[in-house]
């Protein structure tokens, strides 16, 4: 018997999926252990050996094919400020670009922090001036060598930072996208001195045209690199000595696994690589079921997410902002708020508003009904109060809440102040809660010319399905998913994953553009992806390489990533032709017809390729759906709930999620209880439980 | 009532009416309707004493000081024009 | 504060309607097709009350909210007696004497309808390319009329209950030198109204239009309230400062803020008259600088809407540069004119707000504007192009931190865009040590760079050298702190550059290059091989007195290259060893001492 098996460490706990060969999935967790956690790794996957009902838990160790996600180690690292000692060398004169960034220093910042002018402030830097050193050299855009490098003088840069005890350094030069031979050189002369020294190229780890968002990249990949690299180096140590076999693979943020030594190579890959995992795991879903369209929202404790599928492709961005810097690298698409189930309801001094967030209780205090301490009312605690959450059964039972401090909590800090009673207080927290996720839902998706009411929404996150119907229906979404695995969705997406590795690289060509040039650019990234795929073990016949082009019209700012269809073969005219036909198309959908400046001609700007290792994807099984399913046998019993459209509360059915067997269909009210998250159907909405035991609800019908 | 007027200086009011006063010194300036500006200690230099970049306004203009009479303490510093007959530009 | 809808309804759909004018942005930045719209954020997008008052003007610069307020009611009052307002119309205007900065902002302004009733309105402007005036991109140095400036358009009806005029279209573009790309803007404004329009009928469908009008009266009365009350807590008084507008001549502004209770008075009576270069401000040009800098400071977390302008008046005699008449110039307004308006309005509420304990952390230097250089030629690919550089300037010091370092106005490009755009070639860009202001608080940097022309088949670049003028640009310190650098634009006619380039040999020092160094005033010529262009952009000005400046942060700046050895001992009396840059505290105290003696001599 093979299994797949997932782990996802989160920061609380670590979820383990496991999917055997006829496609049943089988869950362990335990709980995280941040002093090593390879540790909790580990226990994680004993717990579902167990939950298996193996005898010999060692042979089913021994028969994984085993995949990791690096965690929060590289965010971590980034926040706190606890990465390596980092330098930075850059061409004389243009030492400045990381400090200077591109001005745009509300990126990043809720609207109003950014409007309050005389408090704004650019972020610290991660490699402060002193250790910034300037080299004499110069390559121009075409990659002429304008000025050649100073060797002496790199020497004695390298020995002056070998005696500040520098660890780590970032290299990025200007021009290097286009000649990277100095670039090389200077490595060359660090590496002859400085053998140990963590080292990053520019021209390797972001090979694009900018030296501000350049360097942003390099720096962030020499800051978290060495320690991302001991952490990884110590995971497959830990894992070999526990018997596993398989090579432990890692999620990049791109929504892509990559072998040890890779992720080391490009340690900014694992920066936000968690979502990712949650929204491939999305897109494996909407496969199985048969959803191309998908809004995947994750609603947890402190931040609400939105990420898109779209014709099955995840949404990607390029120059993501990461902690207020803008850096060249590939990512799933994330739009975020701070709204979550801990976010904390308040009454501006003020105006006598009620608000809700960002601020957040955070997991301690958390909520003021956990009983850690919390005296803030937040959006759980109404939740509690309003009767959807059980108090009696949370997490699977493995917490009781305290409703009557929650009704306290809501009714001295929100209902008095207001002139209401505890229950319109925590109504009205509930919509505005609601009408916040909503609301970044439309923006997002109307940035990206997205209509949302094409889409279906799965929810996620422990207090998602409490209000994804809500936050659904206010945006004319007319089925909510709640997926059967949204408790471990980040390892779902691992074990759906394939190895994907990215490559790129500015090259500015005015159509029409030299073929010869197009095909040797591709050649070049599409040789690199052999040797990488081939040296994981992969056979020619298990990969699969897309290149694209970044393009847009000469004058117009908008660029678009098209892609030739997927192979190697060399491209011709009419390939070519077929591709900027497509980029007008593309445009027009996304920017509405006639807003391409066609006559003005367009310009290629990057080249990608995207090669991707395919791995086997586990089948899960489905059931059979029972035409005569009764809801009532999973009936646990029935509470008070509130619903808007009733303005008060009603008795509704509370079902248990592990006694609905697929086929059940239900109207609204009903209360479904899991292990790990309360589903509530609203009113006027339909629930059906599907083939694979997700929880679909259909709004108004 | 007693507020803040800027940096250094307050408005501060007693039985005669409202003053500005040093909040160094408690030196008193003059009377809140007054030009504080007039009482001050006034001194005139190179546009260079306010730093090397400075010095492409040499010949056209002046940097005016103004200090507390009673401490000292810098309450204003400012660009003024340089006349040509070595003048300094109108104060304020 | 007791309010008529309920607390909770009016928080989520005043948030809703303020997202629409957010997505009626997104929808511009996206189709429009100048990097001014689609990156600078110069435009503005804003939903309105039947009778043209502001609703929601969305997060856009503060100063085109108030000439929005204009925009509207000047076509209200044209149409309404002579053509007729209908669902789906959509008009536009530019006329700088009635609602405009300047040509180049187009306004389009579009009646919502539900049910054939009149409900609001909802309207946008870009900045346009070229507007057909006397020099391309529309500042023209040499205009001594408003004729000479491009089309003028009091109000037209350029879409008739949804369909386009052509006709009118067609004329309008044909007039300026960039017909596609105009073409292109007013096409994003009319997507980005239809977008307002749209949206505004889901929500009268989903929540009725009574309970909509109830919320964005409230909204108006919230925004009014809280400023009132916000304004009534200062000491009432009387604050004024006076400046100059300068090109190569020079017009006086003179200010005075009267506050009495919740009212604020700006007067600029004593201002001189309006001039025959494009420097003038019209009247609502001057009301958008005042109210902007009463927005940004006493209300920036308020939305901006008609309550925001209630507590605000303006006194601006008719005639003068600051309430421009027919026929006097307006197109160079926004680079300089309004700079100094800004910094004026701003000025004498800084003041204000230093005589309130609550309000006086608001407290910032302030900036009296930087210069901007057009450039135009032909690239290295063959290709005609005019473009503007512009790069960034340091913030002014606060009370309480350092004025930020490179930080605005908005954005810059990189080096290697401007290199792959264009035929230049950069010898350096950094940030500008000794730039900013010296003070408790320094001053931001700005930002310095040299350029030279690099593989330009003409061998040349034209550039237009504009912006503030003068030496007295730049930050200005503020209760003691120092001014910062001049912002300025340098030629270096006939350099040694070619040779170095030549000889493969990196020029240490700018001095190496050698030349004749000249200012640049108000002009236009040509940069060729051997010239070198330096620019420099405006830093911020110092907050206090800088020998009270902590000597550990005078140490950091010295080490982040913020400062030089001179400025720390000279200007700052601070002492440090020559090798660790410890400051050593005791000799720095007897060094401060001796430079207080001196300067209050």
């Amino acid at each position: 018997m093979h299994y797949i098996v997932g782990v996802d460490i989160g920061g609380t706990f670590t979820d383990c999926v496991v999917v055997d060969e006829e496609g049943r999935i089988t869950v362990g967790k335990s709980l995280s252990t941040p002093d090593d956690f390879a540790i909790g790794a580990i226990d994680a996957v004993r717990d579902a050996a167990r939950n298996l009902g193996l005898n010999n838990e060692d042979e089913f160790i021994q028969s994984a094919r085993v995949f990791f996600h690096a965690c929060t180690v590289g965010d971590n690292t980034l926040i706190t400020r606890a990465g390596a000692k980092t330098a930075l060398v850059a061409t004389k004169g243009f030492a400045d670009a990381i400090l200077m960034m591109r001005g745009l220093v509300t990126q990043g910042l809720a609207p109003t922090e950014a409007a309050h002018i005389s408090a704004l402030s650019k972020p610290e830097p991660f490699v402060p001036r002193p250790l910034i050193e300037e080299l004499t050299e110069r390559v121009d855009y075409k990659g002429s060598v304008l000025f050649p490098l100073d060797v002496k003088e790199a020497e004695e840069i390298v020995e002056r930072l070998m005696a500040k005890k520098i660890e780590s350094v970032g290299l990025c030069l200007l021009w290097s996208v286009a000649n990277d031979c100095n670039e090389k050189a200077l490595a060359e002369i660090f590496r002859r001195k400085c053998p140990g020294i963590f080292l990053t190229l520019s021209s390797e780890a972001a090979p694009f045209i900018g030296e501000y968002e350049r360097t942003a990249t390099t720096v962030f990949n020499a800051y978290i690199g060495p320690k991302i690299s001991v952490y990884l180096q110590n995971l497959r140590r830990v894992l070999k000595e526990n018997g596993l076999s398989g090579e432990p693979l890692i999620m990049q943020a791109y929504g892509g696994v990559l072998g040890i030594e890779a992720t080391c190579k490009n340690a900014v890959g694992t920066i936000e690589s968690g979502p990712a995992s949650g929204v491939l795991g999305s897109q494996f879903l909407g496969s199985l079921i048969g959803k191309k369209n998908i809004l995947a929202t994750d609603m947890g404790g402190t931040t609400f997410k939105v990420s898109a599928i779209r014709d099955g492709v995840i949404e990607r961005e390029y120059k993501p902002v990461i902690l207020r810097h803008s850096i060249l690298s590939s990512k799933i698409w994330v739009e975020s708020i701070g709204a979550g189930g801990g976010s904390i309801a308040w009454i501006d001094s003020e105006t006598g508003l009620l608000k809700v967030g960002p601020r957040g209780a955070g997991a301690k205090p958390g909520p003021v009904c956990y009983g850690f301490g919390g005296s803030e009312p937040t959006v759980s605690d109404s939740d509690l109060v309003l009767g959807y959450l059980n108090e009696n059964y949370f997490l699977g039972g493995r917490m009781r809440l305290n409703k009557e401090s929650a009704v306290q909590a809501i009714r001295q800090k929100i209902a008095k102040p207001l002139g209401m009673d505890e229950v319109e207080a925590a109504s009205g927290i509930f919509r505005i809660a609601n009408s916040h996720m909503s609301d970044l839902i439309r923006k997002a998706t109307v940035e990206k010319g997205h209509d949302p009411r094409n889409f279906v929404l799965f929810a996620f996150g422990g207090a998602g399905p409490v209000h994804s119907s809500r936050y659904a229906a206010e945006l004319g979404i007319k089925e909510v998913i709640v997926p059967v695995t949204a408790s471990v969705h980040g390892a779902t997406g691992l074990i759906s994953s394939d190895v994907v590795y990215e490559y790129g690289k500015s090259d500015h060509l005015l159509l029409p553009a030299d073929l010869r040039r197009l095909n040797d650019d591709f050649s070049m990234l599409v040789g690199k992806a052999f040797t990488d795929l081939q040296s994981a073990g992969f056979r020619d016949g298990d990969i699969r390489i897309t290149r694209s082009l970044d393009m847009r019209y000469r004058y117009q700012v908008h660029e678009l990533t098209v892609p030739f269809p997927t192979g190697i073969s060399e491209i011709t005219e009419n390939d070519v032709q077929e591709v900027y036909s497509h980029f007008d198309e593309l445009y027009e959908t996304a920017y509405g017809k006639g807003s391409g400046y066609r006559e003005a001609g367009k310009e290629i700007l990057t080249f990608r390729v995207t090669a991707v290792g395919v791995l086997k994807k586990p089948k899960i099984k489905s059931a059979s759906i029972s035409k005569r399913a009764n809801p009532d046998v999973a009936l646990k019993g029935k509470r008070e709930v509130y619903f808007e459209e009733q303005r008060g509360f009603v008795s509704t059915n509370v079902y248990d999620f592990e006694r609905l067997v697929p086929g059940t269909e239900f109207g609204g009210p009903g209360i479904v209880e899991t292990p790990v998250t309360t589903i509530v159907v609203n009113p006027k909405d339909c629930a059906v439980i599907d083939e694979f035991r997700n929880v679909r609800i259909f709004l108004g019908a | 009532m007693n507020h803040p007027l800027r940096e250094n200086l307050e408005v501060y009011t007693d039985g005669l009416g409202a003053w500005i006063r040093c909040t160094k010194c408690s030196q008193v300036l003059c009377r809140l309707e007054e030009n504080w500006r007039n009482i001050c200690r006034r001194t005139l230099l190179p546009p260079t004493k306010a730093g090397p970049l400075m010095k492409d306004l040499v010949g056209h203009f002046l940097l005016e000081q103004l200090y507390c009479p009673g401490c000292g303490a810098l309450l204003n510093t400012e660009i003024v024009e340089e006349k040509k007959n070595g003048e300094e530009g109108q104060a304020k | 504060m007791t309010i008529s809808v309920d607390p909770i309804t009016f928080e989520i759909l005043s948030h809703r309607l303020h997202q629409i004018t957010l997505e009626m942005g997104t929808t511009l930045e996206r189709v429009g097709g100048t990097v001014n719209t689609t990156q600078l954020h110069d435009y503005m997008a804003a939903l309105y009350l039947p009778n043209g008052d502001v609703l929601s003007a969305g997060e856009c610069m503060a100063r085109h909210a108030a000439c929005a307020g204009f925009a509207v009611k000047r076509i209200i009052e044209r149409f309404e007696k002579d053509g007729g307002i209908y669902p789906h119309d959509i008009f536009l205007l530019n006329d700088p004497y009635l609602a405009a900065i300047h040509q180049s902002d187009i306004y389009m302004v579009s009646p919502i309808h539900y049910r054939d009733q009149l409900m609001g309105w909802s309207a946008t402007f870009v900045h346009v390319m070229d507007i057909g005036a006397m020099s391309p991109g529309g500042n023209s140095p040499g205009a001594t009329e408003i004729c000479q400036e491009g089309l003028r358009i009091p109000g037209l009806k350029l879409v008739e209950r949804g369909r386009l005029r052509q006709d009118v279209f067609d004329t309008l573009i044909n007039m300026t030198r960039q017909p596609v790309m105009v073409g292109l803007d007013l096409k994003c404004e009319i997507a980005a109204n239809n977008v307002a329009k749209a949206r505004m009928q889901e929500m009268f469908e989903q929540y009725g239009p009574e309970l909509i009008k109830s919320v964005s009266s409230e909204m108006i009365r919230y925004s009014e309230s809280i400023l009132n009350k916000r304004i009534q807590e200062i000491p009432d008084g009387l604050w004024k400062d006076r400046g100059a507008i300068e090109t190569d001549e020079r017009w006086n502004v003179v200010l005075t803020l009267r506050k009495k209770g919740d009212r604020l008075i700006f007067d600029f009576t004593g201002s001189d008259l309006q001039a025959k270069r494009g420097i003038n401000l019209p009247y609502h040009a001057t009301f958008g600088a005042c109210f902007e800098a009463v927005v940004t400071t006493l209300g920036y977390d308020l939305p901006r809407n008609q309550g925001a302008f209630g507590p605000i008046e303006i006194v601006a005699p008719e005639g003068t540069v600051v309430n421009v008449q027919y026929p006097a110039p307006v197109s160079l307004n926004t680079t300089s004119g309004m700079k100094t308006v800004q910094y004026l309005s701003s000025s004498v509420l800084m003041q204000m707000l230093a005589t309130s304990e609550k309000w006086k952390k608001e407290v910032m230097a302030l900036s009296l504007g930087f210069r901007v250089a057009r450039h135009a030629g032909v690239n290295q690919y063959g290709r005609y192009y005019v473009s503007t550089l512009l790069d960034l300037c340091g913030a002014g010091a606060t009370s309480y931190q350092d004025g930020m370092n490179t930080g605005g106005y908005l954005t810059a490009h990189n080096v290697e865009w401007i290199e792959s755009n264009f035929p230049f070639l950069y010898l350096f860009r950094r940030q500008l040590k000794d730039g900013g202001g010296a003070g408790k608080f320094i001053g931001g940097a700005g930002a310095e760079a040299a350029l030279t022309v690099h593989d330009a088949p003409e061998g040349k670049v034209k550039i237009i050298a504009f912006g503030v003028a003068g030496l007295r640009n730049s930050g200005q310190g503020i209760f003691g702190g120092y001014p910062a650098a001049p912002s300025l634009l340098v030629l270096l006619e006939d350099t040694k550059v070619r040779d170095f380039v030549e000889t493969r040999k990196y020029p240490e020092d700018l001095a190496d290059v050698g030349g004749q160094r000249r200012l640049l005033p108000y002009c236009e010529f040509d940069l060729r091989i051997d010239d070198v262009l330096y620019i420099r952009s405006a830093s911020g000005g110092g907050y206090g007195d800088p020998l009270e400046r902590d000597p550990e942060l005078v140490a950091e700046d010295l080490r982040n290259r913020l400062i030089s050895r001179e400025t720390a001992e000279d200007v700052y009396g601070v002492v440090l060893d020559d090798r660790s840059l410890v400051p050593d505290l005791a000799a720095t105290q007897g060094l401060r001492k001796r430079l207080r003696e001196k300067s209050s001599a």
